[in-house]
């Protein structure tokens, strides 16, 4: 018999879906803006795939006991679980490579503990995500090494250690050793902390973000039927 | 009917012209380097080869208004290397060549060889860099 999920763990794995669904979203929103045309396929490629660990993590929850989606992601944009980097789109291409080696590797490193963990389900079903998860990284890191530091690397890198949260010193570690960097000295107010959205600056996705996660962006493009009338 | 182009959410709200490339511009320019592959300026840039010896070029937009549409080139990256691409469905295929890629380094190659080549499931793919490769006969030689 398969163990019950440790509680919280279900809220861990939808703040790593929304987050997966928002990065795959911005990635897509560059596919055709990056500054060379392989980047440009790159980041369409990248888009794909995060889209799809989001909804194969999100077909997890089912799994891990109550599910944490409630009627208010509906309604409330501030309800997605996201880091505050992706609430709106990027303006400067260093954002997208910020995102691209510093977050995206934070959420593998979360995934990497979570493959090593007790849950049987994630062990067996989040396995494949690092294998693609691999290319996202050598393309963030690549770009990374080529632009060097900025704000975006800087508010990136807090934002990772702010997802990973207070009791993530060892995250924390694995993450700059990926990046082959030295952890930054930050100050985090983590009474500011919301352990459920795991971030510390308030705001949402920007509306129309979530009026298109909702097929409400996509139907103002859709074609309007007239009424058949009824036969008599 | 609201256009798809025009009279975007995004109009007006990044006004730094300075940036290389943004997914949200203006109408006007947004067009004109998104759709850069329809574009004939962009295109003959972004779709063919860089200088060898040289870096990936890149169009950068000049000027501080919406109505500013002069491309200038700028380099992105030092310098470039050719990377040419093998791969094989089974394994008891041969690698055969699949495409090249261009890319300052080796970590950035096997990243764009990954994603431009994705169309079949490869049990295995290689890149070689061109300069590697060692000639043994070429075409028009006895």
């Amino acid at each position: 018999m398969t163990k019950p999920a440790p509680s919280g763990v279900s809220d861990l794995v939808l703040s790593l879906a929304d987050c997966k669904q928002l990065l795959g979203l911005r990635y897509a929103e560059w596919c055709s803006a990056t500054p060379t045309l392989e980047a440009d396929i790159a980041a369409a490629a990248m888009g794909l795939d995060d889209l799809g660990h989001s909804r194969v993590l999100a077909g997890c929850l089912s799994e891990l006991g109550p599910d944490p989606r409630g009627p208010e992601r509906e309604t409330d944009p501030a309800a997605y679980r996201n880091v505050a980097f992706l609430d709106d789109s990027w303006t400067e291409w260093e954002q997208f490579v910020a995102a691209n080696a510093i977050l995206d590797t934070a959420f593998t490193v979360m995934i990497e503990s979570l493959v090593e963990g007790e849950v049987e389900v994630l062990r067996t079903r989040l396995r494949k995500m690092l294998a693609e998860e691999r290319y996202h990284f050598l393309h963030g890191r690549s770009w990374l090494n080529e632009l060097g530091s900025s704000p975006s690397v800087e508010l990136a890198w807090k934002e990772a250690v702010e997802w990973f949260g207070p009791e993530g010193g060892d995250l924390r570690k694995r993450l700059a050793a990926k990046l082959e960097r030295p952890e930054p000295k930050l100050e985090i107010d983590w009474k500011a902390w919301d352990p459920v959205r795991r971030r510390t600056r308030p705001g949402a996705i920007d509306k129309r973000t979530f009026d298109m996660l909702r097929g409400l962006e996509e139907r103002r493009y859709g074609v309007v039927r007239a009424e058949t009338p009824a036969r008599g | 009917m609201r256009s798809r182009c025009g009279d975007s959410p995004y109009d007006g709200r990044h006004r730094d012209h300075r940036r290389i490339f943004a997914a949200q511009m203006r109408p006007s320019r947004r067009w004109q380097l998104r759709f850069s592959l329809t574009h004939p300026r962009v295109r003959s840039l972004r779709c063919s080869p860089p200088p060898r010896a040289g870096g990936t070029w890149i169009t950068k937009s000049l000027g501080a208004g919406p109505e500013a549409s002069v491309l200038t080139m700028t380099r992105i990256h030092k310098s470039v290397r050719e990377y040419d691409v093998f791969a094989r469905k089974a394994r008891v295929d041969p690698l055969h060549h699949v495409g090249r890629v261009v890319a300052p380094d080796d970590d950035l190659a096997q990243a764009y060889a990954r994603a431009t080549y994705d169309e079949e499931r490869w049990v295995e793919m290689i890149i070689v860099p061109r300069e590697a490769v060692i000639t043994v006969t070429a075409p028009g030689e006895e």
